[in-house]
């Protein structure tokens, strides 16, 4: 019988939030995310481009790749810069939370630097964790301590000196497993 | 933490034989990547398991400058001819007559947010599909669902796909009866039925509950019910109106009418001789003539009949043809909620909530309770917004939720003094837009966004035409609200556009040496009357222009409408030539170097191409149900290879037995279709047909790959299991299934030799 545990966790995301969201332009996005896919300018395989615009606080605007999905994400309300990491995940666990917010933190640069982008900028001081592998981690307070070492060891990585809170967000109890992090 | 896998993890709470089936395929899968499995039978394998490819699956995408190669870590591994093992796929998940629960909701929408792109997307066909999934997730993601009663079984492929019946069945005013029992018995049964392993195209069942509404468009339908009563001897009898050959695509047929005032009690077996046919005579070859629709006109419906009656006759008899009736009648859904008066006048009612009210709650016949439709843009909802309505179904509802064709879902039994609330409630969760059923409500197939065959972006318009229309949809005429739009990304008319009041499918002009996407216009589809009537086509319009076309359409129906005269009625005034010079001025396409929009599409920023389009799935293979069945024999044997290294000798042994009954059923089929499925029953006549006819005899070994199924039959499970026994059995079960290949090539042979 195979065990699956959390340091097998390969599907993990990590949101950065707008900070200027009402600049943001979903009609626009399409076709920067398609100039990113012509000038092969991304890791991986990057698929293609789909539009969710449509469903309220949903995906937004979604870069499908092969190991990552990229996206200028609605969910919760708050536009943000979402990097969501499917499969082929290298590294202990802590890389592999490292990896998920360097990603994300690429993103929010790419997006900020392209003209398409119109002036929108991402906050480095929040980011949202998402974990969808209800296999391995359930939603609850146990799940987050089990994991805190590895997200603070990755923080120490990608937001060196920092000092980080992580919480759980529970507006949502049948999703996945979601921590948020506060960093000052 | 640590947890065991989903198969473990779920083994109690799927049905056994969903879990079997589960595991096979996961075999099937196992095997294809070690070239085991060839290509395109492994591709109707997973077709007919719901794992569909998707646009771009072939490793080549076009990214607006030129035709770029995807490549993945697997590298070639296919999973069908031109389909790359690691390219994103589609999963079709079946909802039998659009029934869901919220604890089914809530799973898909976990499904949604770990395998695909956290978006459910509900089909025409009443279906749930998820995009972008890795075929290597499948497995789990079926287990998942077969843990709250899901299969995604025949979904594609060339089965039986999923059963539609409209959403109001059992509460609408206009119904002779409630379908729902029967149509959920016909599910049952047809559900991997061996009659319907043969078909040379999909075969697609709806049902009806009265001639007259939109229904469960059966005259669109492979086969249809119809329900009605009559009085016999001062009691109330029900019967259905069968139809068969209908179907849209390419070539749109009505419906014909097979057997009138049809008891009850003879739904079942009347199908199953439909499909007996249709499985025999269908066209096999040219899958552009295989659907039923072709064989029915090539036949004539008298002659068709006939032969259904001759396959009727001869049909061996089975209990569950009639062991549902019983609990029919008794079939009923329950209310959570008492029924409560609505508001009285004068009430304080929320903002918005009285055009909701008007378009989309419709009042049962019970009184007190009514149904309410949740509009999904596009047919959409998020796995968040999936959980949130979970919730509120729980809250109203309970149980009573379904999907819709018109890709929405709806609440029945909702108290009408709960109808202000529950209004709150779906505003809180962005699901209360007004405008369900109304010219807003656009329906559209994937198209483009993610289907191997879409030419144009129908989403995409479908999206645009939906956004302007909402933004004006309360100064519209009424005789304008109530016309509906579908879309369809190509000739395949997967958006049902040939029912619409206004329809549109996908195609392409060149424009001076360049493609432009166009969309063909279909007008005055007749809705009502169960898809009573297809449109006419009036010509193609580039995408860009299709509002105006809308705007067009709509201004001057408006104008010259006589009295109450109805959309179909106006179209059939104005004729073909009045209608083409109405969008003739549409037509034109500005050089690119005036207006470069015209040649890109619509929600698409790339230059337009027809370079991204692939083959067709929905097609699926034509595989003979022999080779289907001994593409699972081996997968059986193979998961006894599995239970072998992990040591458990007596699953191993339990395996390799069914993988030779497997194959030994696989081969006495090709003869006996109705042998029944049990293992002295197979054992017994594969010896009759094949060993003591020496058919089965290998030039140089004889008969000897057949002894070891004889003695294990024979012997029983051992009450202990040795080792080296049962290492030597499973190694016989891989022998005896290649030994019936071997039987196969050879009689193929030989038969080809006499040809």
């Amino acid at each position: 019988m195979t065990t699956a545990t959390t340091t097998d966790l390969v599907r993990i995301g990590a949101k950065l939030y707008a900070v200027n969201p009402e600049v943001i332009d979903l009609d626009d996005v399409i076709p920067l995310f398609h100039g990113w896919i012509q000038q092969r300018v991304l890791d991986g395989v990057p698929i293609d481009v789909a539009d969710y615009a449509h469903v309220p606080d949903g995906p937004g605007v979604m870069l499908i790749g092969h190991e990552a999905d990229r996206s200028l994400d609605l969910a919760g309300g708050r536009p943000g810069v979402l990097y969501q990491r499917k499969r082929d995940g290298s590294g202990d666990l802590p890389e592999r939370f490292a990896a998920s917010i360097a990603a994300a933190d690429r993103l929010a640069a790419d997006v900020e630097a392209d003209p398409l982008g119109h002036g929108v900028r991402f906050d480095r001081d929040e980011i949202l964790i998402v974990v969808p592998d209800r296999l391995r981690v359930d939603n609850d307070d146990a799940a987050l301590e089990e994991l805190r070492e590895a997200v603070t060891a990755a923080l120490a990585t990608t937001r060196p000196g920092r000092t980080a809170e992580l919480t759980r967000v529970t507006d949502d109890p049948g999703g996945p497993l979601r921590i948020r992090v506060r960093l000052t | 933490m640590s947890t065991t896998e989903w198969r473990e993890r779920l083994l109690e709470r799927m049905p056994p034989e969903l879990a079997e089936e589960i595991d096979i395929f996961e075999g099937q899968m196992e095997l294809r990547r070690k070239g085991k499995i060839e290509d395109r039978v492994f591709a109707e394998t997973r077709l007919r398991r719901g794992v569909y490819g998707q646009r771009y699956d072939n490793g080549h995408r076009h990214d607006g400058l030129a035709s770029r190669e995807l490549v993945y870590p697997a590298g070639d591994l296919t999973k069908g001819p031109e389909t790359l093992w690691d390219a994103p796929g589609m999963v079709r998940i079946k909802v039998p007559y659009g029934g869901i629960t919220p604890e089914q909701l809530d799973v898909i929408a976990e499904l949604a947010e770990e395998y695909s792109d956290s978006i459910l997307h509900i089909t025409t066909r009443q279906d749930v599909q998820l995009h972008y999934v890795h075929i290597d997730d499948t497995p789990d993601l079926m287990r998942r669902l077969a843990s709250v009663d899901i299969t995604t079984r025949e979904a594609c492929g060339n089965g039986v796909r999923n059963l539609t019946a409209c959403p109001l069945a059992g509460v609408c005013h206009t119904e002779a009866f409630d379908t729902t029992a029967y149509a959920a018995a016909l599910f049952r049964f047809l559900l991997g039925h061996p009659d319907c392993q043969d078909f040379g195209r999909k075969f697609k069942p709806a049902f009806s509950g009265c001639a007259g509404e939109a229904c469960g468009l059966v005259m669109m339908h492979d086969f249809g019910a119809i329900a009605r009563t009559s009085i016999v001897d001062g009691v109330e009898r029900r019967s259905f109106d069968l139809y068969v050959g209908g179907g849209l695509g390419t070539t749109p047929h009505q419906a014909k009418l097979l057997y009138e005032d049809h008891p009850v009690e003879e739904l079942l077996p009347a199908v199953q001789s439909i499909a007996r046919v249709f499985g025999r005579l269908g066209e096999k070859a040219n899958r552009n003539r295989a659907r039923i629709k072709f064989l029915v006109a090539k036949l004539g419906i008298d002659e068709f009949r006939r032969l259904v009656d001759e396959e009727r006759k001869v049909l061996p008899h089975d209990d569950r043809w009639t062991s549902y009736l019983p609990s029919v009648e008794d079939y009923t859904e329950s209310p959570v909620r008492e029924a409560v008066p609505a508001p009285a006048n004068g009430a304080p009612l929320p903002d918005g909530y009285r055009e909701w009210l008007r378009t989309n709650v419709y009042r049962q016949r019970q009184p007190g309770y009514a149904v309410a439709t949740v509009a999904l843009p596009l047919g959409d909802l998020s796995s968040t917004q999936t959980r949130q309505l979970a919730d509120v179904a729980r809250k109203y509802v309970g149980d009573a939720v379904r999907t819709t064709v018109e890709q929405n879902i709806v609440l029945r039994w909702v108290a009408e003094g709960d109808l202000p609330a529950l209004y709150e409630d779906l505003v809180a969760i962005d699901l209360a837009a007004p405008g369900a059923g109304t010219i807003v409500d656009v329906t559209s197939c994937p198209g483009t966004d993610t289907c191997k065959l879409g030419i144009a972006s129908s989403r995409g318009l479908a999206g645009e035409l939906r956004t302007r229309l909402a933004a004006k949809q309360f100064e519209l005429d009424e005789a304008v609200r109530g016309l509906r739009i579908k879309v369809s990304g190509c000739f395949n008319s997967c958006g049902q556009h040939h029912v619409a009041d206004i329809g549109f499918f996908g195609n392409s002009r060149k424009i001076n040496g360049v493609t432009v996407p166009h969309f063909q216009v279909v007008l005055g589809g007749r809705w009502r009357e169960n898809a009573g009537s297809y449109g006419l086509a009036i010509g193609s319009v580039p995408s860009k222009r299709i509002p105006e076309v809308v705007d067009a359409i709509t201004t001057r129906f408006v104008t010259e409408r006589e009295g109450e005269e109805s959309f179909q009625d106006w179209i059939a005034r104005l004729g073909k030539k009045e209608l083409g010079a109405m969008i003739g001025e549409l037509k034109t396409v500005p050089p690119v170097d005036e207006d470069p929009s015209f040649y890109t599409d619509w929600g698409d920023a790339r230059v337009f191409t027809m370079g991204d389009m692939g083959i067709g799935e929905c097609a699926g293979e034509v595989i003979s149900s022999t080779d289907l069945e001994l593409t699972m024999a081996e997968s059986i044997a193979f998961d006894a290879q599995v239970a072998l290294e992990d040591g458990d000798l007596a699953r191993a042994d339990e395996r390799a037995y069914a993988a030779m009954v497997a194959g030994a059923r696989a081969l006495v089929r090709t003869e006996h279709p109705n042998v029944p499925d049990d293992p002295d029953t197979i054992v017994r006549e594969f010896r009759t047909r094949f060993y003591d006819t020496e058919r089965f005899f290998d030039r140089f070994a004889k008969g000897r790959f057949a002894r070891p199924l004889f003695d294990r039959h024979e012997a029983g499970s051992p009450a202990e299991h040795q080792d080296e026994a049962t290492r030597s059995l499973v190694e016989e079960s891989q022998l005896f299934i290649d030994a019936v290949h071997a039987m196969e090539i050879r009689e193929a042979g030989a038969q080809s030799a006499l040809v």
